[in-house]
Formats: structure tokens, sequence, C-alpha cells
């Protein structure tokens, strides 16, 4: 008995130097540099996550953006079209390797371009013919002019592997890339170990290791970056920026991106089939109220589909404006009179409507509530129902859909030509989030002459006049602009956030202290 | 010994039942709620800005939605005869290794939450159980009452708030180390333990009010061996119901815990492929929650047929 009296202190002496040591030794480790994401990897395939191994630096893409946007060389050190405008040259950089020590050549990253081409979501609808590489040479060749392929080239989605990575039916074995940092290991789901690479072709990482961690919930990302666990904190709301921006250990990185948030209409509804109709509709919402009381910024009241940040922003355009008098004048121009519970009535039928919505992204909601009020104020009754977001393709495929308020992101790749196609282009080329009903010939015809243009200038006029006239007829009425709030712990240094989402988080990063 | 297996085998093949017939709700609840399982899939595997007609119908072909629902579904239960759970229509990994791995999670969650409740509601509900009524039963039963009406992410945030913000002892979130363990562990053991702790007082009042535990202390023993020899195990069977039950449902998954601290569960995963309609991951997890259940009922039978001298009389004689 008094033997076992004895032994338990000196046990309890044991165990303390043994935390003590490991903890010890835990501080002489280098801690990785952490980046937490709300968002998940869908599989391993670059196909469906690749946004998470391009932007933590370990998969390269041919193409990339500059600071402000613009495309910049990656794989491809240079690019041009030939004169017919059918055939893309690339001209890949020398030296490369990927992960596995097998260097960069035209035949490889042909290889992986038409696995890209042939199962790619992003290029369903773009004219690819064929694609072939020799040396340090890759040509696509494409059935009509298309100028906005180097700026697809940039989407995480084309990022190219060694042709190792493959297996049987070209399904992905395991990444390997170009990138700075190599995948060491990950549970293919929500976490992603990263060791740098020793023999990449540029700037080298400083930190050796980084981790990428899918955090769903909003509040336990800002918990994370508040305790120091996160170095970069992604996608966190207006309100948890807020509160983290007094804090002395992080910086807040809000950027804005161009992804809008904006009402589809029906416009074969006879509510929303004329443009006055329309323009009544967009008077009556009051975005700086909304901007400056939900989303607690005043910057991000849209003043026309397309924020500052995207090239198809014109700064010439006259703002959208919030004037319910004009709104009220409008709809009666149209025909629309007041009945006596203060509801606009045509032909026996109230401006009424449902506005469908989604919670994935939590604003929408709220965002809804305010717009049914401030509707309300000119005599528009809306009801709100929020669903799933795929609720909203649905019922456009089948008509049914009347408005939805929605998150669209434009900034998909650096051009926001596929999109512009997608929602206001031609009938054919609709996909199911764009404007229903609408469609303009004249629209129609810029688009296919934007595709077919490979001059700067004339490509920024023609961006200029499908900008005047979705601000003119609005067939989407544009409500807010999306910012992007990051915490960036004081731990490091050189982060930079770029509004498109391509450039890779850790790049340039290192410990400040 | 006979009875054993008779009752293993009888449970077992409730269990499969139960099993099949939730996984078949499943399927057919998921089918009859509105919208379009191609879609579904679609958005969640290629995100809302690549989703058009185009990518939903090639979904549909590809993973044969457009097929009879009765023909999905008797495809399905040919392959689960030979143990095939299929692939996620979302990520297009084999179900049987996204539910391990998964499953791992939430066992490893749930049984150190269990043994926190235990640990904490032993002392805590004999302490209450021996004095009934007194000042601390009563304070504790005002404390259940408070800790069982908080909800769990209020818990777990002021925990976070204190241990890992204020005091930077533990992590917020992840699962890299047993240190990631300990807070969610504790958010769903101190709720369990509250309830716990009355289950096991009320239960040692009501042995100790039984003849055989006054007969004990006539008989000259002493009061802690009378309640070590003839409480502690008589007062143990509701209560190792009780937890087994809680066990059963900490297995099944605590959605709001796990996303509160990005664990990895079970719960999350289920929770996420309703949202995308994940056919054959529902099913795969309708099964194997089925399955545990069952599991944890053996099990706390056998733990109470080895602790109650009545029960095994009584099956072996009838």
């Amino acid at each position: 008995m008094i033997l076992i009296n004895k032994k338990i202190p000196i046990l309890l002496l044991c165990m303390l130097f043994t935390l003590g040591g490991s903890q010890v030794l835990a501080s002489q480790t280098e801690r990785p540099l952490v980046i937490v994401s709300p968002w998940g990897a869908k599989g391993m395939d670059p196909l469906v996550s690749g946004f998470i191994f391009t932007r933590m630096g370990c998969l390269e893409t041919l193409v990339t953006t500059d600071d402000k946007g613009g495309l910049a060389p990656l794989l491809a050190s240079k690019w041009h079209v030939s004169d017919d405008k059918l055939s893309w040259t690339f001209i890949l950089r020398d030296n490369v390797l990927f992960h596995d020590s097998t260097p960069l050549t035209g035949e490889n990253t042909a290889l992986a371009l038409k696995r890209i081409f042939a199962r790619g979501k992003l290029f369903k609808s773009s004219p690819i013919e064929s694609v072939s590489g020799s040396g340090q040479k890759l040509t696509i060749k494409t059935k009509k002019p298309f100028s906005a392929l180097p700026a697809y080239l940039a989407h995480s989605s084309t990022a190219i592997m060694s042709p190792a990575a493959f297996g049987t039916d070209a399904e992905v074995d395991k990444i390997i890339g170009t990138g700075f940092y190599k995948l060491a290991d990950s549970d293919g789901k929500t976490v992603f170990n990263f060791i740098a690479f020793s023999d990449y072709w540029g700037k080298k990482a400083t930190i050796k290791r980084a981790r990428y961690l899918a955090v769903s919930d909003g509040e336990t990302r800002a918990l994370m970056a508040e305790s120091g666990e996160a170095d970069i904190a992604l996608t966190l709301s207006a309100t948890a920026a807020r509160r983290l921006r007094g804090m002395n250990n992080i910086d807040i990185h809000s950027t804005a991106i161009p992804r809008v948030r904006e009402i589809t209409l029906n416009a074969n509804l006879p509510f929303f089939d004329t443009a006055p109709e329309r323009l009544a509709i967009s008077l009556a919402i009051d975005r700086e109220g909304i901007a400056n009381a939900i989303l607690k910024n005043l910057g991000t009241a849209a003043t026309q589909l397309m924020p500052a940040v995207s090239m198809w922003h014109n700064p010439g355009l006259l703002p959208l404006s919030h004037d319910p008098e004009k709104a009220r004048q409008l709809l009666e121009k149209a025909g629309w009179e007041k009945s006596q519970d203060g509801i606009y009535t045509k032909d026996g039928q109230e401006f009424s409507f449902e506005l469908l919505t989604y919670s994935t992204r939590p604003m929408l909601p709220v965002v809804a509530e305010a717009l049914q009020s401030q509707f309300a104020e000119i005599g528009v009754k809306m009801t709100i129902m929020v669903a799933k977001s795929s609720q909203i393709p649905s019922k456009y495929k089948d008509g049914t859909l009347e408005a939805a308020l929605i998150g669209r992101n434009f900034g998909l790749v650096p051009d926001s030509i596929g999109t512009i196609t997608s929602d206001f282009g031609p009938a054919l080329a609709r996909g199911s989030w764009g404007s229903l009903g609408w469609e303009s010939e004249k629209t129609n015809s810029l688009i296919e002459q934007y595709l077919a243009t490979f001059e700067d200038q004339k490509a920024a006029k023609i961006r200029t006049d499908i900008a005047e006239i979705l601000q003119h007829e609005l067939p989407v009425i544009p409500v807010s602009w999306y910012d992007h709030h990051v915490t960036v712990s004081k731990r490091i240094s050189g982060a930079k956030l770029d509004p498109y989402e391509i450039i890779p988080y850790t790049k340039g990063v290192r410990w400040s202290r | 010994m006979e009875q054993i297996v008779r009752s293993i085998c009888r449970h077992l093949f409730q269990g499969i039942c139960v099993a099949l017939i939730v996984a078949t709700l499943g399927f057919v609840a998921v089918n009859l709620t509105r919208g379009d399982t191609a879609l579904d899939v679609a958005i969640a595997r290629y995100s809302e800005d690549l989703t058009d007609a185009a990518v939903v119908e090639q979904i549909r072909r590809e993973e044969g939605l457009d097929r009879p629902l009765a023909m999905q579904y008797f495809q399905w239960v040919a392959r689960v005869i030979t143990f095939d759970l299929g692939r996620s229509l979302v990520s297009r990994e084999q179900v049987t290794g996204l539910l391990a791995h998964h499953f791992y999670y939430t066992f490893l969650l749930a049984a150190t939450a269990t043994t926190v409740s235990i640990l904490i509601a032993l002392p805590w509900g004999i302490l209450c159980g021996v004095y009934p009524g007194g000042i601390v039963d009563t304070v504790s039963s005002m404390i259940c009452s408070a800790l069982v009406s908080v909800p769990q992410f209020v818990i777990g945030l002021l925990l976070i708030l204190s241990l890992s913000i204020k005091l930077h002892w533990l992590p917020v979130a992840g699962f890299f180390s047993p240190a990631h363990l300990v807070i969610p562990a504790i958010t769903l053991g101190i709720g369990l333990a509250a309830v716990s702790s009355r289950v096991i007082a009320t239960s040692l009042a009501d042995v100790r009010g039984a003849l055989f535990y006054r007969f004990g202390a006539m008989k000259g023993l002493s009061p802690f061996k009378v309640l070590t020899a003839h409480g502690m195990r008589n007062a143990a069977i509701p209560v190792i119901t009780y937890i087994g039950v809680q066990a059963a449902h900490l297995l099944d998954g605590v959605v709001v815990v796990e996303t509160l601290f990005a664990w990895p569960g079970i719960g999350k995963l289920l929770l996420d492929s309703v949202l995308a309609r994940d056919i054959p991951v529902i099913q795969g997890a309708c099964l194997l929650i089925g399955l545990l259940y069952v599991t944890v009922n053996i099990t706390v039978d056998m733990i109470c047929f080895a602790l109650d001298p009545c029960r095994r009389n009584y099956q072996t004689t009838s």
C-alpha cells in the first residue's frame, strides 16, 4: 500500500514531464500554414475539386491572372492565335517538372487537356476541335473563333497533371501537378496536407508545410482565426469580419468579387414583359439601404450588373437608383392601377409574384425580406419562397419560375463572356440561371462578334455596348455585389487575395516572425 | 448460453429487417420529395455556376437515374446482397469507404463523449442517490435541468470561447490530434451526464429502498459494502439501458456538434447527402444506423443479462 502511495506522485511527475516534453517538441517542429475554407472536395478529380489544389499552389494552369484580373502566363510562357483565328499555339515553359519528376511537355499537356475538354463541364459548349502537343509547343484548334480561350484556361478545372496521375479509364489516381506545394496526404474530403516542392520551376515556397481544411460553419472559421489556429480564414460573414476587425493578431481583407445578388425575372409574365415595368421594380429597390443595413458595406450596393473589379464594368453607365415615385409613375403609364388594398392591378390581375431564393447563401433570404417590404411600398405584392437552390433551374426549365433572388458568379473565368452568353445569349446557348423569356437580337450579335474579336479595344467596345443593353433592358435586376471577407493572421506576411480567386492563397506567403 | 445465442439471432434478424426497411423508407422519401435528383446531384458535384440542362441530362444518363424507380431500388437491393453499396452520386467514391471513414470519427466521438458522461454522471448520480432529497440532490436536480435545456451549440461555443480563445489550451475545430476531441466530447458529454446522473440517482434511491438492500444493512454489512455489493449492481441495469440508448443516438450522428467543430462524422455526411439527394449514401447510412442500433441493443442486453440474475433465471426457466 505504502509502495503504491509512493508510486503515484512519481507517475504524475513522469506524465507531466512527458506532456511538457511533447509541448517542447511540438514547438520545435514548424507548424503548417493553415488555410480554412468553407468548401470541401467533391472527390479528388481536379475537374470537380481543382480549386483546392490550384489555390493551394499544388496544381497549375496554363494561364493565370495578374493582380488586376488581367491574363498572365503560368505554365504557358506565351500564346498566339493563327491568322484564321482557329488555331492557338501555347509555348510551354522550359524546365518545369511534375511532382513525380516527369518534365512538362506538349505531349503530356495535350493528354491532360484532352481529358479536360472531353469531361470538363466548363467546355461543354465551347468550340474546341482538337488539341495536340510536341516539344514545348501545344496547339488547340477551334471550330470557330474563340477569343476567350486563354481566359478559360485559367479556370482551376484546367490544371495540368502528370500522365502518371491517371489510372484506368482516365480516372484520377493521385494528384501530381507542377506547383510549389505537392500533396502529402489527405482524407480526400476536408483536409489536405501539402509539403514544399524542392524542384519547383519558379519561386519556391518558404513555408515548408501547408494545410487546407474545410470548415463549413462560418462562425467556427471566425473562431479559428481569432484563436490563431487559422492563418487564412476564407469567406466570413460581414458581421464576423466586423467583429474581428479590431483584433490585434489578425488583418481583415475585404475584396470585391465578380459575384452579384440579382433578381432573375420571367419576362413572359405580364408584370415583367416590358422594360418600363422591370425598371419600375428596379427603382423600388433601396440598394444603399440594403447594403448598409444588411450587408454592412455601402460599397456593395449595385449600380449596374458588373462590379468595378470586372472588365465588363462600364463606368459610363447611369447608375441604378432608388426612386419609388418614378416607379409608381412607370407602372401607371404601363396601365397598372392601384386597387383599394393598395396593390397595382391590370385587367383584373394583381401585380403579385413569388420570389424564389435559397439559404445556402445566408444573406439571400434576408435581402429578399427587405425587397418584399420595398416592393410593398410602391404597391407590388411579393411572396418569398425559400427552397433548395436546385428549385430555380428546375422551375426555369418548365417555365414556372416567376422571379428568383440568386447569387450569380460572373468570375468563373477572368472574362465573363461564358456566363453572359449563358444568361443573356441566344436561346440555344442559355443555361438555367439567367433571364427567362427575354432575348435581344442585338445582344446575340454582339456576343458572337465578341467571341470572334481578338483586338482589345474592339472587345472593350463590345463589352460596353452589352453592359449598356443590360442596364437599359434589365433582363435581370442587380441588387448588390459581393465582397469576400478573409482574415489573415499577422504571423504571416505576403498574402494577396485576387477578386477572381485564381492566384494561390499560399503564393509568396512567409512567416513574419 | 443457448438463450444468449437465440437472443442474438433474434436481434440480428430484427436488425437486418429494420435496416432494410429504414433504407427503403429513405429511398422512397427522397424520391417523393419535390425536385429532380439529377439536378441536385449536378449542383452538388459541379456547383450552381457550372450546372445547366445538358449537365443534368448527362448525369441522369450516366448514373441511371432515368430508369424506373422500382428498377433502381431492386438493383440496389441486389447489390446490397453482395455487400456492394454502390458509389456516391456526388463524389463517385465507394459508399462503404465513405461510411467507414465517417463512422470511424463518429465512433471516436461517441465513445469519448459516453466516457466523459459516465465519468461525470457516476459520482454525481451516486452522491445524489445516497442522499435523496438532500441539498446536494436538490441543487443537482436544478443544474441538470439547466444543462439539459441549454442547446449543445451554446455549450460548445462557451467551451470554445473559454478553453480555446481565452486560455489557448485546446484547439477550436478539426480532427488532427486527441486534443481536438476534448471540446466536442465535453460538449456532448455534459448534456448526457446531466440526464444520466438523474437516472443513476433515481435508480439508486429505488434500490436503497428495496428489502434486500435493507436486509444487507441489517445483517451487519458496512454502508459502503452494502452500496457496492448490492446497490450499485442492481441500480446499474436501468442506467446501462439508458446509456445504451444515448450511445446509439450519438452513433447515428450529432449534426450540430459535428458542424460546429468541423468533425467529419456520419451525421454531417447524412445531412449533406440528403441535401444533394445522394441516394446510395443515404441508403447506406440508413442501413448502417439501423445495424448500429441493433448492435447497441444486443450489447446492452448481454450486459444486463450478465448483471441481472432474475433475467438469467427467467430465461432459463422459460
